[in-house]
């Protein structure tokens, strides 16, 4: 078995701070006797990612996304367990492992604002040893293709936010990574950036196969990029899997329409059977139209026997927004607690 | 070792770079820093001379002796200056958790954050300060050939190692007690004892300055190295100690990093 | 509107803006104390190693000598004027009280431009608390070394004239908070106030006789000092409170730092104004 990219083992992050007492008083005793609250913010998390994955990871306002992040970049070490890049610990990465991978963070800039982003990559080609004609192709080819070839030279500080971002996202992948962390990189962008945005990381991932950990409140980002869905609350794991994973998960049942292309008189006996064997049942029907409500695991094999037993012109499977989905996670999780 | 040498002299010159780009957009703060270290200069200087008009020394230090001190205290501030101005933002880098790609970058972490602000008016400021401590050297007799040709770039060398080495030092202990804005504290603190000879204090306390903590480096044994008031053996071996207590320094900041909590979200 | 109404709207106005003023303050003094330990570090021991230096210097200086005085103090007075003007200066408002230009920068006061109070209770605050916690850190300090060095602990000529350097002592750190806000202020001009903070922290560490007296400097800078604030809020200070300036020369002072903080505050109301005028609030 290969080492996996990133792996947490039992990770965990604890941020300790004091608890505020109001007042004066509040003021006077609070300098001389403290109350100090631990903040668990990673709890006791497992994870392996292989190389070459595009892996979104989402979960509410401080679930420990962004924390997770900055443990598994080496940026904040781990209260407990490990947390390990290319089977290393993060926290000790050498900087040849550094050269190897890379972060964006949506909500802090890394480049240097008041320079023309240019410079800034420059800058990052030196500290990443890039060679000087590879550099320029890069530049070139990412300044393209997320369409600010003509901003090069202006100071960061006088791009908008999406141009910036896509600033951010060239100087991050100048080096080759192997590994990138994108932590909200299309937070405040318009649609349109977004989706250059996505379709660039896809491309990455497809062509250069860098592993890709993607952090976004935008569901639409993880939906469009990742196939891989990590959803984390209170610093806890509550899902790993794809999205039809979660969909099996979370929804019980499906609604399957099929078109026929001949009227339709009835099912045998046997196909009945069959039929009811898959836990599915017919809702509605027409002449040429039959709707089934089915469980979700077992829509796939469902619809493809009724393929070989019917002559089916048109199909349509009820399909949840992932947002929705993570809703009705979310919800179960709150009521079982 | 030769490999990593190349690189930061690579990323150095990438930062003299973006320095003077930077500079080439804010030209009345370039011009207000070169006359704001030029009245620190002359702060300095009138102190010294209003003491030596009623005085022939101050600690076994003349006037020539003295203004070869603060020469030299001038070079390693103008140095300071030139590099290590990043370290004045250090407690609200910190605080903001602007510190996060200095832990991401492949480069020594030391050197990435600190040397990033290369200023181009502490150049000029470093052209004043050389000349001023030229013209002390030649006034105290103090540029001896050839000894002053070792002697001299030592001295240097040891004056700006010694203020790289006080820096970082100072942001140690704000890595530890964040919010406490101590390494700013620090700078003041200690930097009233740089501006000044060691020789003015009893000699434990002296001792205790110029070896558990290199105050001294920066302007006082560059100054003692220049003027010749030591042996080439102790000028090699404080050198020597400076350097090994650089490399303890910055091997704690880099351990110090595990107090780092970011900033949250 | 009535004579009545305007005092009473002005009255409710002065009363809302102390209140704001305690809680600014309050809130103040619970962001420096978040760490403690740096607090106290920081508040008792901020320019103790200047006067410390200067101490040394002055030893090393007369330990040489052949005559046992320089000006008008022998070494045991001269001790005891850098202790007070370590106090003094401790009392004096600090360029690095007040981040006005880091505000003004960052876009950061166009929250409260829409506000209804004026924006000058929160530096004011932030004075308030600095002068309250000075006033602290300075009595400890000085009973401490009535305590453990008693030799060397100045003693004022007496309780008036402690009072009235006391007086000029808190004039004229009022006076370094209006001269720190009007540099900073000036940051709706200019891109970097810093270097002008420092440059004036500079001149006016060297105007206040902190590190040597003025009394020992050339007759010429002591008479051009004379008529700074600076000067009345260290030396001018601990030469009333040692009962070597008259009472006249006291209220001379007192003048000086009354028209100075004056001549300030106009500056900077001047200053703040034509700065909202084109204010963006832009920033990062």
């Amino acid at each position: 078995m290969t080492l996996p990219i990133l792996s947490c083992s039992s990770v965990r992050k604890v941020f300790r701070s004091f608890e505020r007492s109001p007042g004066w008083t509040g003021l006077w005793t609070s300098f001389f006797r403290r109350r100090y609250v631990d903040a668990v913010v990673l709890d006791d998390l497992d994870l392996r990612v292989e190389r070459g994955e595009l892996v979104g990871l989402i979960g509410p306002n401080g679930a420990g996304k962004t924390t997770l992040v900055k443990c598994l970049t080496g940026i904040i070490p781990v209260t407990g367990g490990s947390a390990q890049v290319f089977g290393c610990d993060s926290f000790e990465l050498g900087d040849e492992n550094k050269r190897r991978l890379s972060l964006v963070m949506g909500q802090r800039s890394q480049l240097w604002w008041d320079l023309p982003a240019i410079d800034s990559f420059e800058l990052l080609s030196e500290i990443y040893q890039v060679p000087v004609e590879r550099f320029r192709q890069k530049v070139k080819a990412y300044a393209e293709r997320l369409e600010v070839a003509d901003k090069l030279g202006l100071q960061l500080r006088q791009l908008s936010l999406g141009e910036r971002m896509k600033m951010e996202i060239i100087g991050a992948f100048l080096h080759d990574p192997e590994v990138v962390f994108l932590d909200e990189p299309t937070i405040g962008l318009d649609l349109v950036s977004r989706d250059v945005i996505r379709a660039f990381l896809r491309e990455i991932n497809d062509q250069e196969g860098a592993t890709i950990l993607l952090t976004s409140h935008d569901l639409e980002d993880i939906e469009n990029t990742c196939r891989r869905l990590l959803v984390l609350d209170k610093g806890r794991l509550l899902f790993d899997g794809d999205r039809i994973e979660l969909q099996h998960q979370i929804v019980d049942e499906r609604s399957v329409e099929l078109h026929l292309a001949a009227e339709h008189d009835g099912f045998s006996e046997e196909l009945a059977r069959e039929i009811e064997s898959f836990g599915a049942r017919l809702v509605a029907r027409t002449q040429r139209s039959l709707t089934f409500k089915v469980p979700s695991r077992s829509t796939q094999a469902l619809v493809r026997r009724l393929f070989e037993v019917l002559e089916i012109r048109d199909l349509s499977i009820e399909r949840q927004p992932l947002e929705q989905l993570i809703k009705d996670l979310f919800l179960r999780i709150k009521d079982r607690r | 070792m030769f490999h990593a040498l190349r690189h930061h002299v690579a990323i150095a010159r990438q930062f003299v770079r973006i320095g003077i780009i930077r500079k080439s957009q804010f030209r009345v703060e370039f011009l207000s820093q070169i006359v704001m270290d030029m009245i620190w200069y002359l702060f300095h200087i009138l102190t010294f001379e209003i003491l030596f008009l009623h005085t022939e020394t101050i600690a076994g230090w003349s006037a020539p002796e003295a203004r070869v001190f603060l020469g030299f205290l001038f070079v390693s501030d103008a140095f300071s200056m030139m590099w290590l101005g990043q370290a004045w933002h250090f407690g609200n880098d910190l605080k903001d958790g602007n510190l996060d790609p200095v832990r991401v970058r492949p480069a020594a972490g030391v050197f990435l954050y600190f040397f990033q602000r290369f200023s181009l008016e502490a150049c000029f400021n470093m052209v004043i300060a050389a000349g001023y401590l030229g013209f002390a050297l030649v006034k105290a007799g103090a540029v001896v050939l050839p000894e002053s040709m070792v002697a001299l770039p030592l001295a240097l060398l040891l004056s700006f190692w010694g203020r790289v080495v006080l820096t970082v030092l100072y942001s140690i202990w704000e890595l530890y007690f964040i919010s406490s804005d101590l390494s700013q504290f620090s700078y003041d603190f200690f930097g009233a004892v740089v501006d000044r000879p060691l020789d003015i204090w009893p000699s434990r306390l002296r001792r205790l300055l110029i070896l558990a903590l290199p105050i001294g480096a920066a302007a006082h044994l560059p100054a003692v190295i220049a003027l010749g008031r030591c042996s080439l053996l102790e000028a090699l071996f404080h050198s020597g100690w400076t350097f090994v207590l650089g490399v303890l320094v910055f091997k704690s900041w880099n351990a110090s990093f595990r107090r780092y909590e970011s900033a949250l979200g | 509107m009535t004579t009545s109404r305007l005092t009473s709207t002005a009255f409710g106005g002065l009363c809302r803006n102390l209140r704001l003023l305690l809680k600014v303050s309050e809130y103040e003094l619970r962001k420096a104390s978040v760490f403690r330990t740096g607090f106290l570090v920081k508040e008792l021991l901020r320019g103790t190693t200047r006067a410390a230096v200067a101490i040394f210097v002055f030893r090393a200086i007369f330990q040489l000598r052949e005559r046992s005085t320089i000006g008008p103090y022998d070494f045991a007075a001269i001790v005891q004027y850098l202790i007070l003007a370590a106090l003094a200066q401790k009392l004096c408002f600090d360029r690095r009280g007040i981040d006005l230009a880091d505000q003004i920068f960052q876009g950061r006061i166009t929250k409260y431009l829409v506000m209804p109070f004026s924006l000058f209770v929160l530096p004011l605050g932030r004075f308030v608390q600095f002068q309250a916690t000075q006033l602290v850190a300075a009595s400890v300090l000085y009973g401490a070394l009535a305590l453990f060095l008693p030799q060397w602990c100045p003693v004022p000529a007496s309780l008036s004239a402690a009072l009235l350097a006391l007086t000029l002592v808190l004039l004229g750190s009022f006076c370094y908070f209006l001269m720190y806000l009007v540099v900073q202020t000036l940051a709706f001009f200019l891109d970097v106030v810093w270097s002008l903070l420092v440059m004036a922290a500079f001149i006016t560490h060297f105007m206040a006789g902190v590190s040597i007296p003025i009394s020992i400097m050339p007759p010429a800078l002591q008479e051009t000092f004379r008529m700074t604030f600076p000067y009345w809020s260290v030396f001018g200070a601990i030469e009333v409170g040692c009962g070597r300036f008259s009472m006249a020369e006291a209220l001379h002072g007192v003048l000086v730092l009354l028209c100075w903080a004056l001549a300030t505050f106009f500056l900077y109301r001047f200053l703040w104004r034509r700065g909202v005028a084109r204010y963006t609030g832009s920033g990062m």
